[in-house]
């Protein structure tokens, strides 16, 4: 492993590539973007966490062209989890995909069918192959239309999607953000429309106006941030700020301005309560794949812009009191998104409000990183920052493990019901057992990565003396306790009289199980990602005069002689 | 009042005009040219605000910004489009249904 190999463009290039293939080729072309998606991306995103692990922060200008004008990728140890993160669940989704997206699964006269199709490149034939009734097998041939048009955009997409996660978390500059998470966005809506029914279409529509709502508030506060100080680059924009004379109290009102809309739009996107409304029709109604990617690594990335502006880019402009109402939000978030999870009929709306509530966890990171103050002048409680991107890293695992495990558990039963799944433990035990593992991460119980997040979080709590948020940790706990256990009543319940199973394709059942595994994984071996998170933490310039985060390491200033033209180059 | 505040200013105003449409009117349409408006907004301000020395040529930076923010919003637009047909289609209105859900 040498530390010059540029493992960080391939992270970006291997789903592009992707999506250029499925985009030409068609289901022709399957088998190579399934080589690219659940091979390439998380071979790159593996090497590049172990350059940054062993060599610290990668950088790498785009042609040779650096800030402040130029297009860097940049990856220390939390872009590096994250890309690895969604490399994983990528992996897993589109190893599901290719079982949920093949033609002959939606089919019934081939159900049945004898191996020997003519597109011998395609997927293995589907492996317990059960005729389901005539009555369902009639239901399904009438949708299967629409899946085979929705198998078709769904690779495109989907690997588009992926390339755009890549490049947004190995993002420097605003502008380049700006760019991604709209392309994220973008392709996010489709694949929630891809389901073709009434439902989809207008959560897709309205999904799109609350998004777009959010990407222009946060242009805006790209524009003034650009006004203010003349740069984009996160690193030239945390220089200008952090030797800001007087301290925080001496923040411009414009830089305090530009980060409020900033903030505000993230939130609308990242469905932070009150601003929530349009997460759960939007996941539940798009096909199951789509739902795992949207609830697991979408909303997420609008908390990496936030999360790299607050902590690290801007913190002396981010005033002790917003910590606290954002905290508070999240903790709305935490208790009223369980609360209506545990109301819900349907399966895939319980698991889409469980994420509104699980999100809320993650704005708990802000108020316990400090005892109060800003969050550029004291030094970082190192429990809270590692516990709250845990628990984005652990959630997105595991709820993307339950999103595909409902799909298969719901083609299998032939309804989204609750009702429905009686019995579902004995007939999909595979599936039933990803979704209980990734229910082990909502709940925080051991041995999951959900419970390290927790309990650092709770750790922090203690630390820095706020208990009360210690109290909404543990009661967001049992109250996701309670409505995971919903459905395993379901499931555990009646056995006889059950009608006669679907079968659902075993590489189906697997990826769920894979990935829920790898969210039990997250919690057993701990250390070595944590360690991986603190690479490169802490705010980008410290202040001057701070007290420092000497356990987290700061990433000082670039070194004078950094590539790229100097800033006077195209004056005349 | 200096050249630059006013842009920046208008650009403010465009952006606010443009979201209250968006959340007040119903229809479609009216929603996505509403979103346009706040881009123009947003677009103004970029292009407007930044100040700078006078007789000094133009700053090149946020023009290639508003370019790529152009391609952006276009993309949007079409997909937003082409998606509020589709809602038409499936609901016989161009709006989009109460939340049932709030």
């Amino acid at each position: 492993m040498s530390p010059d190999s540029p493992w960080i463009v391939w992270a970006v290039v291997a789903p592009l590539a992707g999506a250029v293939l499925a985009a030409g080729f068609g289901s022709r072309a399957t088998p190579l973007v399934l080589l690219s998606g659940a091979l390439g991306v998380p071979a790159s995103a593996a090497a590049l966490a172990v350059q940054v692990e062993r060599f610290g922060p990668q950088r790498h200008a785009l042609g040779g062209w650096g800030e402040p004008l130029g297009i860097e990728l940049y990856a220390d140890g939390l872009a590096a989890l994250m890309l690895l993160v969604s490399a994983v669940i990528g992996a897993a989704v589109s190893v599901y995909s290719a079982g949920f997206f093949d033609p002959r699964l939606a089919l019934p006269v081939q159900r049945t069918g004898t191996s020997g199709h003519p597109e011998g490149t395609g997927p293995a034939p589907l492996r317990g192959t059960g005729t389901g009734p005539t009555s369902r097998g009639r239901d399904a041939s009438s949708t299967a239309h629409a899946d085979a048009r929705a198998g078709r955009f769904f690779w495109p997409l989907w690997m588009l999607l992926w390339t755009a996660l890549n490049a947004l978390f190995l993002s420097r500059d605003i502008f380049n953000l700006y760019v991604t998470v709209e392309l994220v966005s973008l392709s996010a809506v489709a694949l929630v429309t891809l389901a073709g029914t009434h439902a989809g279409t207008v959560a897709g529509m309205r999904y799109l106006v609350v998004s777009l709502i959010g990407s222009l508030l946060f242009l805006l506060g790209i524009a003034l941030l650009y006004t203010a100080y003349g740069t984009l680059s996160l690193d030239g924009l945390a220089r200008a700020t952090a030797g800001t004379l007087g301290g925080p109290a001496a923040v411009p009102p414009a830089t305090v301005l530009a980060l409020a809309v900033m903030t505000l739009g993230l939130c609308i996107k990242t469905a932070l309560f009150p601003l929530h409304a349009w997460l759960p029709p939007a996941h539940a109604s798009a096909p199951p794949p789509a739902s795992a990617l949207l609830s697991g690594l979408v909303v997420k990335a609008s908390f990496y812009i936030l999360v790299r502006l607050w902590l690290q880019v801007l913190p002396i402009a981010v005033p002790g009191k917003a910590l606290g109402l954002i905290g508070v939000l999240g903790a709305a978030a935490v208790l009223w998104g369980s609360v209506l999870a545990l109301v819900q009929r349907s399966l895939k709306l319980l698991i889409a409000y469980s994420t509104v509530a699980q999100l809320g966890y993650l704005f708990l990171l802000f108020p316990l990183l400090t005892d109060g103050g800003s969050p550029a002048a004291g030094a970082w409680n190192e429990a809270a920052w590692s516990g709250g991107i845990y628990q984005a890293l652990a959630h997105a695992c595991a709820k993307a493990a339950m999103f595909l495990a409902a799909g298969s558990m719901i083609h299998a039963s032939g309804s989204d019901a609750l009702a429905a799944l009686d019995g579902i433990s004995h007939r999909l035990p595979l599936s039933f057992t990803a979704f209980g593992l990734g229910g082990l991460t909502m709940a925080g119980l051991p041995p999951s990565g959900g419970f390290i997040a927790k309990w650092l979080l709770l750790t922090a709590a203690f630390e820095t003396g706020q208990w009360v948020w210690a109290v909404v940790i543990a009661g967001g706990g049992l109250l996701a306790a309670a409505y995971v256990y919903r459905v395993l009543r379901h499931a555990f319940g009646r056995t006889e009289d059950l009608p006669p199973p679907v079968a659902v394709p075993r590489r189906m059942e697997l990826a769920a199980l894979g990935l829920a595994l790898v969210a039990v994984a997250l919690g057993v071996g701990a250390t070595r990602p944590l360690e991986l998170l603190g690479v490169g933490a802490g705010p980008l310039v410290p202040a001057p005069g701070a007290v420092g985060v000497p356990e987290l390491a700061p990433y000082g200033p670039l070194p004078p002689g950094a590539p790229g033209p100097a800033p006077g180059a195209l004056a005349p | 009042m200096t050249a630059p505040l006013l842009y920046a200013l208008a650009g403010a105003c465009l952006f606010a005009l443009g979201l209250h449409a968006v959340l007040a009117r119903r229809h479609l349409f009216w929603k996505v040219l509403a979103l346009n408006i706040m881009g123009s907004g947003v677009f103004l301000v970029l292009i407007g605000a930044p100040a700078r020395p006078s007789g000094a040529a133009a700053d090149p930076v946020p023009q290639a910004l508003v370019l790529t923010g152009i391609v952006v919003t276009v993309s949007a637009t079409a997909l937003a489009l082409g998606l509020a047909l589709r809602v038409a289609a499936k609901t016989g209105r161009a709006h989009l249904p109460e939340d049932a859900d709030a």
